[in-house]
């Protein structure tokens, strides 16, 4: 009963903490050009305050007394909260409660880690939680090398948990990975109870393992589609700062999650390109502090522990000689059998390509949907090249155990295409 | 009178329809029985194994009897388990690690008994040395060094 306690404490505090700051009265009059629902405030403040826990990892502070610093200015915005946000949205808040509830209480039951999260990501969490800052994680077991931003998050609601296990620190996960399908149809134009199927259908078909066993995948998962809603949300109006702001600290964000971030930042970037509604000078600069963001982590890396890894530990690219020679080619048999399982494995995949080759056959203008479909061959592209160009002999089995996973962090991006196609050639038919 | 309120509102029956299906395909019922019945060292023996796989439950025995406050040696011999995944259980960070205490888990071939309770370990042709058998569970050795 303590244990079910602590849960529902838990996923309170994570209510509350995510609420801050954004969702205030006072904040919310100067946002009103955003026309931000529940969701995406939620979503915002996630990047707010994942940075600031970023930056805060470089030092060597007691966690806990930034968890009740922030937690009891949460307390305080409650005083000026927008309930009437919350009322619009009971329903939508009420199924993301209990799909919480469900999953917190099956990594309560298998308070199990997988592989990597019980040799890597573990021994981070654990430095964090015994007050120890960035620079420290050279003395604990596991690879350097790895980013450590949700590490901290773990260790952070590990430290604010009643019960000292590790899986406490892990509902926050839980909370970000489905916080991110509702930021992704709070705005659209169906009806709340169309809302609710979709999104109980799209929440049980992302749904895997994955998800409960410690990996960073499904952190990784929600910051994609948090970036690219906030690309989508871009209009031609003036002004959107907020907008700019927060695409800057989400790609900051996905370059200190996992090490393929940086890949998967430029291939982002598509959406940003595409985007007519942003000028080619914003794009620039966008894309300029991107490139620097990504030089700043190198030499954070380098500067403390000495080494920047790409992929793996002792990841090395084959010559440029090498890329087509019979030994090399004889990858892509494997690797394109391998892709075909991951296809299968993670319907989203199944139901993205349907979904584009229906749209391309009805609408007939693939311009319309360039960066979508740019997106999901350079995204196959990369998840293979990873394994294709490296010299690790080993090269089989680091792509049998980590190329669904690579797979399935970017998956996300494909739910807002298919939930566009859903709206258009679905829903609104039905309005018709 | 109630009921026939929650009736005429469909949201409520389609709230509920969502909750019974949210809560069944995740088997939420069966986890909050099994969280009930069962604490957080019984589910962690459960799924990590006493004395196999990562053997939570004898590394957290160790710990417990002999009050160690203090990271010590964990080699496993299981194939599948021989990198780090069972020394997180018990990690202090920025504490040495103590060579004079060892646990072996799912020892195959990697001890040599010299006497009763002394042993030679060799674990993955790494000559250790001769220790005392202070705990022995099954194939789950807690080793100390014999001075």
């Amino acid at each position: 009963m303590i244990e079910i306690l602590n849960i529902l404490y838990l996923l309170v505090v994570c209510f509350v903490m995510f609420s801050f700051p954004l969702n205030n009265i006072y904040i919310k009059k100067k946002l009103i050009n955003y026309n931000l629902g529940i969701f995406e405030i939620y979503s915002a403040n996630i990047l707010f305050l994942l940075t600031l826990f970023l930056f805060s990892s470089f030092f060597n502070f007691n966690i806990i007394y930034l968890f009740f610093t922030i937690f009891s200015f949460a307390l305080l915005n409650l005083f000026f909260f927008d309930w009437k946000i919350c009322k619009k949205q009971i329903i939508p808040l009420i199924i993301l409660f209990l799909f919480l509830l469900s999953y917190s209480l099956e990594i309560s039951t298998y308070p199990y880690l997988d592989w990597d999260a019980s040799v890597n990501w573990i021994f981070k969490t654990l430095n964090f939680k015994s007050n120890y800052g960035f620079e420290n994680l050279k003395n604990v077991p596991g690879y350097v090398g790895y980013p450590h931003l949700g590490t901290y998050l773990w260790a952070l609601f590990w430290k604010a948990s009643f019960i000292d296990y590790e899986y406490t620190g892990r509902f926050v996960f839980i909370f970000i990975y489905l916080l991110s399908f509702f930021t992704l149809v709070d705005n659209s134009k169906i009806s709340t109870i169309n809302k609710v199927i979709l999104l109980i259908v799209i929440i049980t078909i992302c749904f895997d393992k994955i998800l409960l066993y410690g990996y960073q995948e499904p952190l990784m998962f929600s910051v994609c589609i948090i970036f690219v809603t906030l690309v989508e949300k871009i209009t031609n109006k003036k002004n959107l700062y907020l907008n700019y702001t927060l695409l800057i600290f989400c790609a900051n964000l996905i370059l200190w999650i996992k090490n393929e971030g940086m890949l998967i930042l430029v291939l982002l970037n598509f959406f940003i390109l595409f985007k007519k509604q942003i000028t080619n000078k914003i794009k620039i600069i966008l894309f300029s502090i991107f490139i620097a963001l990504i030089l700043i982590k190198k030499n954070i890396f380098l500067f403390y522990f000495g080494q920047f890894i790409f992929g793996w530990e002792g990841y090395e690219f084959i010559a440029i000689s090498d890329f087509f020679s019979f030994e090399v080619l004889q990858r892509l048999p494997f690797l394109i059998y391998q892709i075909a399982i991951t296809i299968v494995k993670y319907p989203i995949y199944l139901l993205f390509i349907a979904c584009i080759l229906i749209s391309l056959i009805k609408e007939k203008n693939f311009i319309k949907n360039l960066d979508f479909i740019l997106f999901f061959l350079f995204n196959i592209s990369m998840a293979m090249a990873i394994f294709y160009l490296t010299t690790d002999l080993s090269w089989k089995h680091h792509a049998k155990v980590g190329l669904d996973r690579i797979l399935y962090q970017t998956s996300g991006v494909y739910l807002i295409f298919i939930l566009r196609f859903l709206e258009n050639f679905i829903f609104n038919n039905k309005k018709n | 009178m109630n009921l026939k309120k929650i009736y005429k509102n469909k949201n409520n029956i389609y709230l509920i329809i969502a909750f019974l299906f949210i809560m069944h395909q995740s088997n939420s019922f069966k986890n909050l029985f099994i969280i009930n019945k069962f604490d957080i060292t019984e589910r962690l023996v459960k799924y990590s194994g006493y004395c196999e796989n990562a053997s939570y439950g004898f590394i957290n025995d160790v710990y417990k009897e002999n009050l160690i406050k203090e990271n010590i040696e964990i080699l496993n011999d299981n194939p599948n388990f021989t990198f780090n995944n069972s020394i997180w259980f018990k990690y202090y960070t920025n504490v040495e690690i103590d060579k004079n205490k060892i646990i072996l888990l799912n020892n195959k071939n990697s001890i040599y008994y010299i006497d009763n309770d002394t042993v030679k370990l060799t674990f993955k042709k790494k000559v250790y040395g001769i220790y005392k058998i202070s705990k022995k569970f099954d194939n789950c050795f807690y080793l100390e060094k014999n001075d």
